[in-house]
Formats: structure tokens, C-alpha cells, sequence
């Protein structure tokens, strides 16, 4: 079970690879009369069965939705046509020819930009993501005739603030004894944002889904803020007024944005309309004779774009200012290309469980808390006078490189123990290492003969006899090893994570004579050179654990603050205590497994 | 040539035994879901010393011994699309199962430990090549997950000296090169084509330049590579013996020890060839007909110690293990 050699953009053979067969049975209505003899006839484009008095009848062809395919253990994304069909750069052809046919009914087209299609496109043609950012708005809004092009990385500020609540819940949940329902007494918990994982755990590792975050994908989090806010703030008729498109590096986002969890019976839509790929978007280019490079830069669009200019980048992230002509940063998330959840999650625990103040560079190459020190603010106590440095024990924050790139380890010490373990995950192996530690193991405490008393048959697990010691006594007790080997993953299915999607960009291919031909699979330098020029855009979390002693207050107030500055800006409507129903009782709107109704939407807007 | 012993216990086909690394020692698997371990008594009688009846949930389809830093460990694999490990247990002959190797998608078909005693890789109808790690605290990683196959995979040989190289044989009719970068596995080398069909079975020699395949097509390639260091210098067909069985040629084995290569398929026969590199020549050195009676060979293997190196193991449809001597052919190479 699989993703596809679709996915597969370097010669890394990691990926998750395509199944033996589809398990979709393809309904075949036969009819007995006409089923005699007869044969097949094809135009190319058409069969028809001809019978033996010369009939012909044209034969339907199977078809097979991308639900389907999400039912299935099968192919999985393998079948690229299934997804073309269901999801293309058409889509959005018809959805434009559709709004230049309505007379009142049109919608608004909204194309919200991932970060590492942005890069893509930068590395492939050396330009700059902001210039990229504009080129591409040049495109779908001055030239298609599409409303908005929005920032993907302005959802991702919530999912990353919605997981990194979520571990902290868990983890009091597990670690404090607090009283909780039993979904949420579970760690390691593992990140979600990356389809095909997803899509892999359900089918072959369920007993893995507990463990998996339930916060929305940044993707889905832009869709519902775009069919909610965005749509009542432009007074439109419904959330199905708004026509999502989003551009991303990966195919299986098609697949995150069919889910049923993300369909609204009630208003017949979806969070996300249609996903293209960054590929996608080139193809696009290239149907229409233009090159990103030919592209004027337009101004990018404030809503929702974590966009600053120069002078005002001290206002943590959101501009207050529109001056035009000003320049213009754009700013991006901490850690990692694939949403830096692992190295947000951290910074943001470490800060409300521990009171340990962390930077975005401790957690990527280690700090000790004698380097360290937290604003004068923190360090006293409740009395106001004795600081409270001398009273926590030194801690340190230890990076620990993994056996290969695709897998590596932070923790937080506090003296000598370990009260933070997080890994990253990327690539198939490591996804198998860890469904594997995860797997609950049976009667481990058992060791001889366990095999020759089973009826059933099949290997069953004993001790390995030669090294049974202290460790494995203890093993004993817990029936899942994976508890206590680490807190947090930032697992996804891709080697090297996000910037290496299946839909990215590949160099260019000539042939001896200069002629494009089909281009090969990108190398790690290729991709590594993605990676610096995503990284290269200012690494300012707009929400940062470090501006104020009590983070749930900065989540609130950095959330008041973006709705005023919004409002301010004119882009959203008034919230009131709508964002208390989203982020509060974090099972909101921002959670896959109890996604926002949006039959509530009416009670949300008032 | 001799028969030694015939070792009667499985109750289906035997399709796969293999030698301890350092003692007169057999452990096979077979149909009926067993797993048996067989050894030379004093009194040089071969013996069933221990059985699991139930060891696999289905078909036990090949077997494996590891040379690792804590002695002999046993690997299974089976069409339960698992891979068990065993381990001793106690100081009889009994084994325990220590660990299962879990994620193929269905019937693995082929297991085999790397030299250094610390790699153990499978292949899978699933199409892919999988490479475990068995890690100090006693647990197994992967390391791999090779899915460029594209059909099912169905024999497995690493390098007799290196870690990093090891060669798949598949129903894709061809045979890739897998090596390791800096931890990263990668398809160095695919030689499609390799056979006219299916290709069973790939062995290396003695020096691990030469690898030796064997197909549904009934030949028996050789192949070299001039530089095994180099992974950009390919493997390449130097001898190509057609019709060197009559039927399917399913097992194939080149002893470390003395050179010879030891043949097995549908044809019931095993034969023993010489192949001599300066004039690429494959030569027919003896043969057993009916080396299981009327029933298929399914597999052979040459014993890896030196002071028995002239003993060869066979598994056959007729759910027997035979052992067979070849110690005046060894004594005429020499």
C-alpha cells in the first residue's frame, strides 16, 4: 500500500510504494440477451461491442471516484489519471468559464499558495519567493480573472498553535494524572498534516490513529477560514460562494481535500475545491504561453499573506501597514520545510510545561540552560523578588542526528532526565521504524516455548534471550513500547519531507540536441537547494512562545490582534467569541476528527 | 557423489533449508508451516533436534541463518508476509522466536543475511526489497524499503564480503544491484532482461565479482563486474548456458569454498557446473537425476565449512531434505 512512483522526485526509492492491485470492484451490468457473441470495436477514444447482426453498442466506461480510492488499499495514488480527473488545473479553467457565464451566481476564486510550491518555483528559475509570490498572483488574478491569492502559510500559524495545544493537553494528560477522556492519554502524539501518512496508517496500521494529531492541515485550516470568514466578510451567499483552490507540492493533498470529514452536506461544499500541484501550476503557465519568468510582479493581496514590509517586521508578523511600494518580506515558519511542526510543538511545550524560554535555533542545534535566560519577567517568582533561576536545575536541549537524514532527535533535559523526546520522521523506513515500535506487542513477558503453545500459528514474540536485562524487565510492564520512546513526531511520507513532494517542480532535460525531453528525477542537491531557498525567507513565527509569560494569553491575544489588524484592514468580519468556540476547547474547528459543522455556521457569524 | 542422509519429517514440500554458519547443522521450512532443525549426531546420524510445528501462519517459503555477534540466529519467512527470528533458547536445540520482521504486504519469498552478521534483507511478492538492521538492544530497524521492482521479487543474494551490496532476482525477469550511500539505499544497477523469464535464483562467487542467476528460461547466467568498488561499473553477461536444465531452474548455489555451482528445478536433476573465468566457459562437472525421485528440487545449498565444504543440501516437492557428498568431484577440481 502505497503512494505512488508519482511522488517520486529524487532517486531516493523511500517512498511508500504502489500496492498490488485495486480492491475496487468495478461494477460490470451484464445483460444476459445481448452477452452472446460479440466483439470488441475501438475508435480510439470509445469501445462498442458489435454483436454478430452487426450492432453496435457503445460500451460504458468504469469509472472510479477519488473516494474510491480512498475506500481502497489498492493503488492508492498510483492511478494519477483517477487524480487528474477528479482534481486539475481544469478544474479551475471551468470554475473561471463558469463565473464569466454567471450573471449573479459568480463565485469567488481564492488560490491560497503553499510555501514549498513557492520555493519550488524559485529554485527552478532562480528568482526570489516574494518574487515568485507576485509573478504567481500576476497570474491568477490579473490574468485569469481569479479573486485572491492567499499564503498557505498564514493557516499554518493555527494548525502549528491548535497541535502544539493539543501536545500540551496530552501530555498533562499522561505525565499529571489529569482527568480526561482517554483519546487524549496517549503520546507519542504524532503529526498529521501529511496525507499520505495519513492515508497509510488508516489502512494498514489503525491501531497507530489515536496517536495522530486530530489538528486540520494548514490546507483545510485556509479552507475554513476562507468559507466562514472570508465569505461572510465579503457578504457572500454561503461558504460554497467561495471557490478554494490550493496549490501545493504534493499529489496526495488531492486525496486530504476529497475527504468526506472536509465535505459540507449542508452547503454542498468542500473546505478546499480543488488542489493542483506546483507542477500543475507550471503546466498551466505553459498551456498559455507564459513562463514564470515573463510574468510581471503584481502586488500581493493582505488577506490572509504573511507578508510585511520592511519597517514594520518588529510587529511579530502581521502588517499594520500597506504603504505601497514599500518593501516587502515575506515571512515564513521556524523548522523544518515540511510546516515545522517538531521544532514549534517544542519551543511552545518547553515554554508552558516547563517554563524553559527557547529560540527556534536551540531547538535546531542544542542550547544548555547556562547560555540561556529567560526574560526578566519569568524569572521571579510569585513574591516578585527571588529569582526563579536558581530554583529550576539546569537543562539543556540536545540534538541527537538519527541513522539517517530522514530521521533526528531533539530532547529537552531537565537535570538528567528526559522530559521531552521529539523526532522527526520522513520517508518510508522511518514511517515503518515507527508503526513498528508502536505495534502492541504480545505477552512479552512470556519467553519459552510461546511459539509451540499457539493454535492458531504464526511467529509470536518472545525475549531475546541473550539480552535480557533491566531494560526489558521493564519492558514487561507496558504493553506498548512505543510509550516513553518519544512525545512528539513530525512524521511525513516524503524523504526529505514537504520541499521533496511528488508535485514539485523537476529540472529541466535536454537531450543531446537541445531538445526538452521528460525530466528525471531530482537530485538531493536539487532538493537541498529547494530547502535553503524555502529557508531563506524570514523565519518570523507570527505567534512566539517567548513575547509573554502566558501562552494561552499570547494565543488569544495574537489571535485578537490578527482580527483586529484584519478588521482594521477591512478583511474580516467581526469574530466576538467565535475564536474562544475554535481554540479553547480545542476540539474546534481546526480538528480533522470533530471538524467545524458547517451547519453551525450561521451561529459562528452571528 | 553420495547420498549422506536423507532427513524425512516435513509433511508438505520442503521448499527452502540452509546450513549453520559453524556447525553440521540444517534448519528448513516447508508447506506444512514448519520449522525443523537438523543435525549430525555422534554417531554421524542426522537428526530432527527440533521442531515448531506452527512456526508460520502459512507456507514457510525460505530460511536464513545469520552469522551475528551473539552467535547463529535463524530467520523464517513465509507467506504470511512475515519474517520470524529465532534465537537459541536454553542450552538444548530449541529456539525461541525473538522478534518478527512485520510489513511486507504479503508472501515473502526470499531472506538472507548480509556477511558483516548485523543486515538481514527480504523481498516480497509486494514487489519490493526491505533491509532490516538488527540494532545492540536486541530490536530490529529498517533501513530500506526498495520498490523498484516491478513485479514480484524472488531471490535475494548480498555480497560475500561487502554490506553494501546486495542483488535481487525477480518476476520482472530481471536482476537490480542494490547498494548503500552513506545509509541510503539505492538501485545501482538493474540488468533487465536478465533471463527470458522469470529469474529464481542469483548467487555470488567466492570472490563476489562473479554472480550467477538462474531462470524459468532454464539457463544459468554468469555475470561480472570488474570493479565491485565501483558502483558505476555495471555488471555484465559473460556465459550464458541455455537448456542447462530441461525444465525451470529454481535454486542456485556457488560455494564459497571450492567454486563449484550447484543447480535445482523442475526437472527433478542437480547438476554441479564449473565455470572458468579466463575463457568464460560454463561446464557441466556431474549430475543427480531424479535427485528427489519424481518431484521438483527446490532448492540447493553448498555447506560453508571448509572441512565439509563438499557437502550439498537439497529440498524437494517430495517434502524430503537429502545431503549429498561430492568429495572426489572436489578432489578432482583440486
Amino acid at each position: 500500500m502505497a503512494f505512488s512512483g508519482v511522488l517520486q522526485v529524487t532517486d531516493l526509492d523511500d517512498f511508500i510504494g504502489a500496492s498490488q492491485a485495486c480492491i475496487k470492484p468495478v461494477e460490470v451490468k451484464k445483460n444476459p440477451d445481448v452477452a452472446k457473441e460479440s466483439t470488441l470495436r475501438t475508435d480510439g477514444l470509445n469501445y462498442y461491442e458489435v454483436s454478430l447482426d452487426g450492432t453496435e453498442t457503445q460500451l460504458e466506461a468504469a469509472t472510479i471516484s477519488l473516494n474510491d480510492c480512498l475506500a481502497c488499499s489498492g493503488c492508492i495514488t498510483s492511478a494519477e489519471s483517477i487524480l487528474v480527473a477528479s482534481q486539475s488545473h481544469h478544474d479551475v479553467y471551468n470554475a473561471l468559464a463558469a463565473n464569466a457565464a454567471a450573471n449573479q451566481e459568480r463565485k469567488a476564486i481564492v488560490v491560497s499558495l503553499s510555501p514549498q510550491s513557492r520555493a519550488s518555483f524559485a529554485t527552478k528559475y532562480n528568482l526570489t519567493p516574494l518574487s515568485v509570490h507576485k509573478r504567481l498572483v500576476a497570474f491568477f488574478v490579473n490574468y485569469l480573472g481569479c479573486d485572491y491569492v492567499v499564503d498557505a502559510s498564514f493557516a499554518r500559524d493555527f494548525a502549528l498553535i491548535e497541535s502544539a495545544r493539543e501536545f500540551v493537553r496530552r501530555y498533562r494528560a499522561v505525565h499529571e494524572e489529569v482527568r480526561t477522556s482517554n483519546a487524549e492519554k496517549l503520546l507519542p502524539m504524532l503529526a498529521s498534516a501529511c496525507p499520505g501518512w495519513i492515508c497509510y496508517a488508516e489502512k494498514t496500521h489503525d491501531y497507530i490513529l489515536p496517536n495522530i494529531s486530530t489538528t486540520k492541515s494548514p490546507q483545510q485550516i485556509m479552507g475554513t477560514l476562507l468559507k466562514t470568514h472570508f465569505a461572510s466578510r465579503m457578504n457572500l451567499a454561503s461558504p460554497a460562494s467561495v471557490y478554494h483552490v490550493s496549490v501545493m507540492p504534493c499529489y496526495d493533498k488531492k486525496l486530504e481535500a476529497s475527504r468526506a470529514d472536509f465535505y459540507s452536506d449542508v452547503y454542498r461544499t468542500r473546505d478546499v475545491d480543488t488542489v493542483i500541484t506546483t507542477g500543475e501550476v507550471e503546466r498551466m503557465l505553459k498551456e498559455k504561453g507564459l513562463s514564470i519568468l515573463s510574468l510581471p510582479e503584481a502586488p500581493i493581496p493582505r488577506l490572509f499573506t504573511r507578508v510585511i514590509s520592511q519597517q514594520n517586521q518588529q510587529i511579530n508578523g502581521v502588517s499594520t501597514n500597506t504603504v505601497v511600494g514599500e518593501e516587502e518580506i515575506l515571512t515564513g515558519s521556524e523548522g523544518s520545510s515540511s510546516g515545522g511542526y517538531m521544532s514549534y510543538i517544542f519551543r511552545y511545550a518547553a515554554r508552558e510545561l516547563f517554563n524553559i524560554h527557547l529560540t527556534p535555533e536551540n531547538v535546531e542545534r542544542g542550547a544548555q540552560s547556562t547560555e540561556f535566560s529567560a526574560p526578566l519577567d519569568d524569572i521571579r517568582t510569585a513574591n516578585g523578588k527571588e529569582p526563579v533561576t536558581q530554583q529550576i536545575p539546569s537543562w539543556s536541549v540536545v540534538v541527537k542526528p538519527g541513522r539517517n537524514v530522514d530521521f533526528s532527535q531533539v530532547v529537552l533535559m531537565i537535570g538528567s532526565v528526559e522530559v521531552l523526546n521529539f523526532a522527526k520522521a520522513y520517508g518510508f523506513r522511518n514511517i515503518q521504524n515507527l508503526v513498528r515500535k508502536a505495534r502492541p506487542s504480545l505477552s512479552i513477558a512470556t519467553t519459552n516455548g510461546v511459539a509451540g503453545l499457539t493454535v492458531t500459528g504464526g511467529p509470536i514474540r518472545g525475549i531475546r534471550s541473550s539480552r535480557i536485562h533491566a531494560k526489558d524487565a521493564d519492558s514487561g510492564k507496558t504493553s506498548n513500547r512505543f510509550s516513553g520512546v518519544h512525545h512528539f513526531v513530525e512524521v511525513m511520507a516524503c524523504p526529505s519531507g514537504c520541499i521533496n513532494g511528488g508535485g514539485q517542480l523537476k529540472p529541466d532535460s535536454f537531450d543531446a540536441q537541445g531538445i526538452e525531453i521528460e525530466s528525471g528525477p531530482a537530485s538531493k542537491e536539487y532538493v537541498a537547494e529547494a530547502e535553503n531557498v524555502y529557508q531563506s525567507i524570514a523565519l518570523q513565527a507570527m505567534i512566539d512562545a517567548d513575547m509573554t509569560g502566558h501562552v494561552v494569553q499570547l494565543y488569544q491575544l495574537s489571535l485578537n490582534f490578527m482580527v483586529n489588524v484584519l478588521l482594521t484592514k477591512g478583511m474580516l468580519f467581526t469574530l466576538g467569541n467565535g475564536w474562544e468556540g475554535w481554540t479553547v476547547r480545542g476540539q474546534g474547528s481546526f480538528c480533522t476528527h470533530n471538524i467545524m459543522r458547517l451547519k453551525n455556521y450561521r451561529k459562528l457569524m452571528g | 557423489m553420495s547420498v549422506q542422509a536423507v532427513l524425512s519429517g516435513h509433511t508438505e514440500r520442503v521448499w527452502q533449508a540452509a546450513w549453520h554458519p559453524t556447525r553440521l547443522e540444517i534448519a528448513s521450512g516447508g508447506g506444512d508451516r514448519a520449522v525443523r532443525v537438523w543435525r549430525q549426531g555422534r554417531d554421524g546420524q542426522w537428526a530432527c533436534v527440533w521442531h515448531e510445528a506452527a512456526a508460520h501462519k502459512r507456507t514457510v517459503r525460505a530460511v536464513a541463518w545469520g552469522s551475528t555477534a551473539d552467535g547463529a540466529v535463524l530467520t523464517t519467512a513465509g507467506f504470511d508476509g512475515a519474517t520470524a527470528v529465532w534465537e537459541a533458547d536454553g542450552d538444548d536445540a530449541s529456539l525461541a522466536c525473538v522478534a518478527t520482521l512485520e510489513g511486507h504486504e504479503n508472501e515473502v519469498k526470499a531472506v538472507a543475511w548480509a556477511a558483516g552478521g548485523t543486515l538481514v534483507a527480504t523481498c516480497a511478492r509486494d514487489k519490493s526489497v526491505w533491509v532490516w538492521e538488527s540494532l545492540d538492544d536486541g530490536d530490529f530497524e529498517c533501513v530500506a524499503v526498495l520498490h523498484e521492482h516491478t513485479q514480484d521479487v524472488k531471490g535475494l543474494a548480498w555480497h560475500p564480503a561487502r554490506d553494501d551490496v546486495l542483488v535481487s532476482a525477480s518476476y520482472d525477469d530481471s536482476i537490480k544491484v542494490w547498494r548503500d550511500r552513506a545509509g541510503d539505499w539505492y538501485c545501482a544497477d538493474t540488468l533487465a532482461n536478465a533471463h527470458a523469464s522469470t529469474v529464481w535464483a542469483v548467487d555470488f562467487d567466492p570472490s563476489g565479482n562473479l554472480l550467477a542467476s538462474v531462470g524459468d528460461d532454464c539457463a544459468l547466467n554468469v555475470w561480472r563486474t570488474d570493479n565491485i568498488d565501483d558502483a558505476f561499473v555495471p555488471f555484465r553477461k559473460v556465459a550464458s548456458l541455455q537448456n542447462a536444465h530441461s525444465r525451470p531452474i529454481y535454486s542456485v548455489a556457488w560455494s564459497k569454498a571450492h567454486g563449484l555451482i550447484a543447480t535445482a528445478g523442475g526437472d527433478n536433476a542437480i547438476r554441479i557446473f564449473k565455470f572458468d573465468h579466463p575463457s568464460n566457459s560454463v561446464a557441466l562437472v556431474t549430475e543427480i537425476i531424479n535427485a528427489h525421485g519424481d518431484f521438483d528440487v527446490n532448492c540447493v545449498r553448498w555447506c560453508p565449512l571448509q572441512e565439509s565444504s563438499h557437502l550439498l543440501l537439497s529440498c524437494g516437492d517430495d517434502a524430503n531434505i537429502r545431503i549429498w557428498s561430492f568429495d572426489s568431484q572436489i578432489n578432482n577440481i583440486k
